[in-house]
């Protein structure tokens, strides 16, 4: 009799004295003979022999279409949503363009540092008051780029009001606009967010002036 | 442990291809099912853990190689989503919504890798000698008992017996070193 012979034996728990001799003798099939108990016991199990429901393969795939469905639906609205904001961002831009030549040195400068699910990053906003809102230059250094599905979106707050300044996807030096004035809504923070139909900030913060 | 997924199949997970979740959880699917039915004891819970299972999973494929075995991963993801699940269970049935989370797991959280490989094992092992392993181990049926239950001959019986214990014995024979 092999080894394999023997292991098939002891699994089946029909060990002989010949088999018995075997694992004595054999280093390798007693290395094994732990795992073999192991497996033996869990046969008698209840339940590991207990079968799932046979539909349940396809509730799995239906959810998990059922979730890109909703994940590409909300990206396309957000962004149908985004085009015309887009097309005023630029507009904005271009005036903020003309108002940050004349006024080159922002108004107001602060940091934004990484939290504790982004502890390597660091940031810091420079802000014009502009007659068309606010222009904002982020810095961001140590952030790792979104994940497929995800923006990163910066949000200005003042308690529970939350405003959007625009969304990004990787470190650099990024430019945001917002309608708001800093002086009002002081709290300047980031947040990842997944392209879904909620529009409301995610409990996801990864930079934030006050932490 | 035994037969994996391809990475070509992972990929493809990743991009939410119904035929690639549906390998997936062929594969894997029982041994998820085993884990939280056997740590949470109910059957409609276990169904709601394999469902969140593979949803995190879909959703965390991305950061996962594709060129790994996806046993070890998708295990922890279940086993996290079990626990989460009992942590819940325990605050809804606790009368005292101030009682502080639950820290100690049941014992039946223990040994649930052993589970996971043996029931990912007997997945591999053809359904005709899954039964007769079935009927031995967990009916403890003899061989001629089982005969007449299956209604085939003794010999077929001994001679499927012989082929499942061998090919199980070589899936389960890196158990412990694969829960090292």
């Amino acid at each position: 009799m092999n080894c394999d012979e023997i292991r098939a034996m002891y699994l089946a728990g029909e060990t002989d004295d010949l088999s018995r001799a075997h694992l004595v003798e054999c280093a390798s099939c007693r290395a094994v003979q732990g795992d073999l108990e192991i497996g033996r016991r869990a046969l008698m199990d209840p339940t590991i022999w207990e079968e799932p429901p046979a539909e349940l393969g396809d509730q799995v795939v239906a959810l998990i279409s059922g979730q890109l469905t909703s994940r590409k639906g909300g990206a396309d609205r957000r962004e149908r949503w985004m085009r015309p904001l887009a097309a005023a961002a630029l507009v904005v831009v271009a005036v903020g363009l003309y108002a940050a030549l004349r006024t080159p040195s922002p108004d107001w400068e602060v940091a934004m540092p990484g939290t504790d699910l982004a502890p390597a990053a660091t940031s810091t906003v420079k802000g014009w008051n502009t007659d068309s809102g606010t222009r904002m230059i982020v810095a961001i250094e140590g952030l790792a780029p979104a994940p497929s599905g995800s923006v990163y979106e910066l949000w200005l707050s003042q308690g529970p009001l939350h405003v959007s300044a625009g969304t990004f996807t990787a470190a650099g030096e990024i430019e945001l606009w917002s309608g708001v004035s800093r002086a009002d809504f002081p709290r300047l923070w980031v947040t990842l967010e997944l392209l879904d139909e909620d529009e409301s900030p995610s409990g996801s913060t990864v930079l934030d002036t006050e932490a | 442990m035994g037969e994996g997924i391809s990475p070509k199949v992972l990929r493809r997970f990743r991009e939410g291809d119904a035929g690639a979740v549906r390998e997936l959880y062929d594969r894997y699917g029982r041994a998820v099912f085993t884990v939280a039915y056997r740590s949470l004891g109910d059957r409609s819970l276990a169904e709601e853990a394999v469902q969140q299972t593979f949803l995190q999973a879909w959703r965390a494929a991305g950061r996962f190689d594709p060129d790994r075995d996806p046993a070890p991963w998708l295990y922890a993801i279940a086993r996290r989503v079990t626990v989460d699940l009992y942590r819940r269970e325990r605050r809804h049935q606790s009368a005292d919504p101030s009682e502080p989370e639950v820290a100690v797991l049941s014992q039946s959280f223990e040994g649930t890798w052993e589970a996971w490989e043996v029931r990912s094992a007997l997945d591999q092992v053809p359904a005709e000698e899954r039964e007769i392993l079935h009927a031995t181990h967990y009916l403890g049926l003899t061989h001629e008992e089982t005969a007449e239950r299956l209604r085939i001959p003794v010999g077929t019986v001994k001679s499927r017996s012989y082929r499942a214990h061998r090919r199980l014995a070589g899936l389960l024979s890196h158990l412990r070193e694969a829960t090292a």
